[in-house]
């Protein structure tokens, strides 16, 4: 099916039915439409490693999207942009999440955390940043950024997890490398280094 | 023709409606034009393949009133957007109803149980491939079945209950809901209905474009889960190709009341076997009234499978739904 | 004399970036102006191009042009095997058509469906045997199934009770492509007690590196400026440039990081897409950046060859490997590519310290991915052939299955291959030992049967 020719015909629709959307929100200005209520403003501002920003996004966008494109944080990667692979694991409000395969405009509200999030002011290294240097987990290091995030959302939950829990925690993140014993590795020094 | 292999998301309207009322009158202003959204776990692929073409999503996860889990007078209430890792990991869910948390809790990914809703996991449409890929098989609204075909691989699809279409229902959670008798709330601008879970899901001999019962317009919006089967002896298992990401090959989700040693009444649930979650009601009156043992277990197996019709590539399936079951019976 | 490293604690220069997310793979980079740019790819295994209407596309808002094969090769596509960056004859699905460049990447998803390519097509075939079967058919151009050295494009056929031979696991009677052999292979099986035989076939999985293939181009002052991924920034870039037509003096090759190889990104003539942007770049003037998707992977990324043989062994009484024979059918994919069905060979030659070997074989087309290096070629086809093997010829001995492996396994001095090659290290019986001892108290003969039993 075409889908302009379904969005036509739907635009159509929707405005004989007096209940019209759009993306900008000059469109209404400029049809004199009423806006229907639950319809997303483009310009949000989102929390993101504990900055507010500004920032024009798509009603359609991924928090992906967003974060690589728009704010320049290549950090998260896309290896499937689909859900299956972890690569592009942020955390949202400490629960890490595909970034991949959220949209950006559902965490207007919440705090997003990216790897380019945890250093601290002065530098340092995160605790799980430090413990994966340590065991030297990285093989690749695609896939890392996304371990990481999964790691931190994990110790932020439970200080002290076992090696199948961390195991469980990761499962979400494939590595083509197969450095997962590594990671699991650096999990488990990352909870010594914390204490 | 051409091809492309898709993977952004396409120019859509979001609507993220703060309250029921709103929500219900979108979801009937916009009938199928619009797509609710939970999780949009299931959603975003079909989107970015271009293979489904709504205009606008309504997000239904803002709607609190539709989130958590409450104790009623006879049980429990979930609200149908609530995540899958909030039922996994909810006490009251773990100790009464340790089934449900357990099919929750083994679904695709941890990331994707974070942000995947109960609503999505029970309306989610099936994974057959030809039918994901955007083929016009008879489930798209064409007239042919790609999977049951010569050289259709079928090793996913279904034992049972095939009508042109032979794909199953990929939900790991429907299986553990039917076996504890849950009750499905459905709104809509014209009010309310409930609906038992066994007859929410529904084949393609009634209804090839549709898994369940849902109307445009209607909502899912909280299971309700008596007592009956609260702190019952339950088992779960699922087996797929991977641990995780991976869909059931064949689930099974149980629950027995047994006194002594004896089975008093017992549900027996299967997945991924059948469009619609298969109730094994002849085994679950077969063995009432014997132990959960072997020998009950090997009584049983063929009955299991009973009237299964294998296509080219998932006679496997047999065995396996057998082994399940027995194992589900053994304890 | 000191070393640097060896023995010594450090941190390899690339981890701190890796875990912070500052280092960069290729996908990274961001350039003023750049546009993106997705593939229109064939949704046909063989077909011939007939026409493109990119008109509609075109006339899009956001849309800056599309490259084509005839953009890319003005003098005809080159006849031979391998990869070509774009084509109008695709003899595998998912192989690059066009390109397009837009403003971002939905806008080009959008342009794309927009354009109408009318296919002539043609005979394909899945499955190397059917088209060795007379009449069946060749996946390749101009109706040919193979390629030889130096000669280029051929038809290899066998007779149909030949092929109906080989399926049901006879030895192959047909001339093989390849033959190589050391020792004496008739003594060698006169010396056995215990001979299997049976035929294999395995699938060729593909590489599935967690970085796509995505590559950013963009020209400077008569220089490309290309950012992509390869396993040895001095081996690749040669070849890059050749593939784009580019003087290496005039390229810039950027690879701060490669997102995984695995052998694919070993020599560019596995990743000619890195060209595209680079002429598209070129062609409309402007940065353009290619991500490849997941699904782009499996089709314009390579993958192992299949293997599909026969194979003999002839076992001493005491366990000792004294003769192999190897018949092997090799898919080669769409686009030819691997030497894995010898490497197989070779394998057991090295590991088992065979007596005597012969190896035959013959490659053929498919319409399926291409073929290509893959970390342990040949090795890692043949080790889920050759392992049970080896339990079953102890089981039939009376021999441990560990010490079958024990008696076989090479020492430092031994001999492997045809050349006869001496090792200057190797340490399998300490490997064994040590892993033998881990295994303390289980019954090591029979570790692979209770694992699956316990399961059940
Ligand atoms: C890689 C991958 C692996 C997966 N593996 C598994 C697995 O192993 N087991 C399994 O069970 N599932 C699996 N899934 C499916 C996933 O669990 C479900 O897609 C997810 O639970 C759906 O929830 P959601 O809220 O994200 O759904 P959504 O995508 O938001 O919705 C799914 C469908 O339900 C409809 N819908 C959602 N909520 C409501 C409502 N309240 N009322 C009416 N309609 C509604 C939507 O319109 C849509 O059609 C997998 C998915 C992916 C991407
Ligand atoms: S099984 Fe159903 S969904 Fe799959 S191809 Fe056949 S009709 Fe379509
Ligand atoms: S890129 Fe998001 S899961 Fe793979
Ligand atoms: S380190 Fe390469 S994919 Fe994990």
């Amino acid at each position: 099916m075409n889908p302009k020719l379904t969005r036509r015909r739907f635009i159509k629709g929707v405005i004989a039915s007096g209940a019209a959307a759009t993306t900008t929100a000059a469109w209404y200005s400029a049809t004199g439409q009423e806006r229907p209520s639950g319809f997303v403003e483009r310009l949000v501002r989102i929390n993101v490693n504990g900055q507010v920003r500004n920032v024009d996004v798509e009603p359609q966008e991924t928090l992906a999207s967003t974060l690589r494109y728009k704010l320049g944080l290549t950090g998260t990667k896309l290896g499937c942009n689909r859900g299956e692979c972890g690569a592009c694991t942020v955390l949202v409000n400490d629960v890490p999440t595909y970034a991949c395969s959220v949209l950006t405009h559902s965490f207007k509200n919440d705090r997003i955390e990216t790897v380019e999030g945890l250093e601290s002011a002065n530098g340092d290294l995160h605790p799980v940043q430090q413990a994966f240097v340590e065991e030297l987990a990285p093989q690749c290091g695609y896939c890392t950024p996304g371990q990481i995030m999964s790691a931190v959302g994990l110790l932020r939950e439970n200080a002290n997890p076992t090696r199948d829990e961390a195991r469980h925690a990761l499962a979400g993140n494939i590595c083509r490398c197969g450095s997962y014993d590594s990671y699991l590795d650096g999990v488990m020094r990352a909870v010594e280094l914390i204490g | 023709m051409v091809a492309t292999s898709h993977d952004v998301m396409p120019d859509i309207e979001l609507y993220q409606p703060a309250d029921e009322a709103t929500a219900l009158d979108l979801a009937s202003r916009l009938g199928n034009e619009g797509w609710l959204l939970g999780g949009g776990q299931d959603t975003y692929g079909w989107l970015k393949d271009r293979n489904k073409n709504p205009s606008a999503m309504i997000e239904l996860t803002q709607i609190d009133a539709w989130k958590g889990i409450t104790e009623t007078v006879d049980g429990i209430e979930i609200g149908a957007v609530t995540t899958l890792t909030d039922i996994a990991r909810d006490p009251l869910i773990q100790s009464r109803f340790g089934l449900l948390a357990e099919a929750a809790g083994i679904v695709a990914s941890p990331q994707i149980r974070n942000v995947g809703t109960l609503g999505g996991n029970l309306i989610q449409d099936t994974r057959c491939w030809y039918y994901r890929r955007g083929l016009d098989c008879y489930r798209a609204g064409g007239n042919i079945c790609y999977a049951d075909s010569p050289e259709g691989l079928n090793r996913e699809h279904a034992l049972f209950g095939a009508s042109r279409c032979v794909a199953v229902t990929p939900s790991d959670t429907a299986p553990a809901l039917v076996a504890l008798d849950a009750t499905m709330v459905i709104s809509s601008t014209s009010g309310q209905r409930e609906i038992p879970a066994q007859d929410f899901f529904v084949g393609p001999d009634r209804d090839i474009l549709n898994m369940t019962v849902l109307n445009e317009g209607e909502i899912l919006t909280a299971v309700r889960i008596p007592n009956t089967w609260a702190n019952a002896e339950f088992y779960f298992e699922k087996v797929a190709d991977r641990n995780v990401w991976d869909f059931a090959l064949v689930n099974v989700a149980a629950a027995f009341r047994t006194s002594g040693e004896n089975i008093e009444d017992a549900r027996i649930v299967c997945g991924a076997v059948e469009c619609v979650p298969r109730r094994l009601q002849d085994v679950e009156a077969a063995i009432r009234g014997r132990s959960r043992s072997d020998s009950t277990a090997n009584a049983v197996a063929d009955m299991a499978t009973a009237g299964a019709r294998p296509l080219n590539y998932n006679n496997f399936k047999v065995p396996l739904m057998q082994n399940l079951v027995k194992r589900a019976i053994r304890g | 004399m000191a070393y640097m490293h060896i023995g010594k604690d450090f941190t390899p220069p690339d981890v701190p970036g890796k875990v912070t997310g500052r280092i960069k793979y290729a996908e990274d980079y961001t350039r003023e102006g750049m546009v993106y740019a997705r593939l229109l790819t064939s949704p046909i295994p063989h077909a011939r191009v007939l026409d493109i209407d990119a008109s509609e596309a075109l006339a899009m808002d956001g849309v800056f042009g599309i490259l084509t094969a005839d953009d890319v090769y003005p003098d005809g596509e080159p006849q031979s095997t391998g990869l070509k960056i774009l084509t109008n004859e695709p003899t595998l699905v998912g192989e690059p058509i066009l390109a397009l460049a837009a403003v971002d990447e939905k806008t080009a998803e959008t342009a794309i469906a927009a354009i109408s390519v009318t296919f002539e097509r043609l005979p394909f075939v899945l499955d190397p045997l059917d088209s060795l079967a007379e009449g069946g058919g060749n996946a390749y151009p101009g109706d040919t199934n193979t390629f030889v050295f130096r000669q280029g494009f051929a038809t290899e056929k066998w007779t149909a009770d030949q092929v109906a031979s080989f399926r049901a696991g006879n030895e192959p009677t047909a001339e093989p492509q390849q033959t190589v052999e050391y020792g004496d292979l008739e003594a060698a099986f006169a010396e056995s007690t215990y001979v299997y035989e049976g035929t294999f076939t395995n699938a060729g999985y593909p590489h599935m590196s967690m970085e796509p293939r995505s590559a950013l181009a963009y020209w400077e002052n008569g220089k490309l400026y290309l950012h992509g991924g390869s396993q040895s920034l001095t081996a690749f870039a040669d070849g890059i440039a050749g593939i784009i037509g580019v003087p290496k003096a005039d390229l810039v090759f950027i690879n701060e990081a490669t997102g995984g190889g695995f052998g694919q990104r070993a020599r560019a003539g596995s990743v000619p897409v890195y060209a595209v942007p680079a002429k598209l770049s070129q062609k409309i003037n402007r940065p353009v950046m290619m991500r490849a998707t997941r699904e782009e992977e499996f089709t314009i990324g390579g993958a192992r060859q299949g293997l599909t043989g026969w194979i003999k062994v002839g076992f001493k009484p005491d366990g000792v490997m004294a003769a192999c024979d190897l018949w092997i059918v090799s898919d080669n994919g769409g686009k030819g590519g691997g030497a894995d069905a010898f490497s197989a060979a070779d394998c057991i030659s090295v590991l088992y310290q065979t007596d005597a070997v012969r190896f035959r074989g013959t490659a053929i087309g498919t319409n399926t991915a291409h073929r290509g290096a893959q970390r342990g070629p040949g090795q890692n086809q043949i080790a889920p052939i050759i392992s049970p093997i080896m339990d079953v010829a102890a089981d039939e001995l009376g021999v441990s299955r560990f010490d079958i492996r024990k008696i076989n396994t090479p020492m430092t001095g031994d001999v492997g291959g045809p050349q006869r090659i001496p090792f200057t290290s190797a340490y399998m019986p300490e490997a064994l030992e040590m892993a033998g001892n881990n295994l303390d108290g289980m019954n090591v003969n029979h570790v692979v049967v209770s694992k699956t039993a316990a399961k059940w």
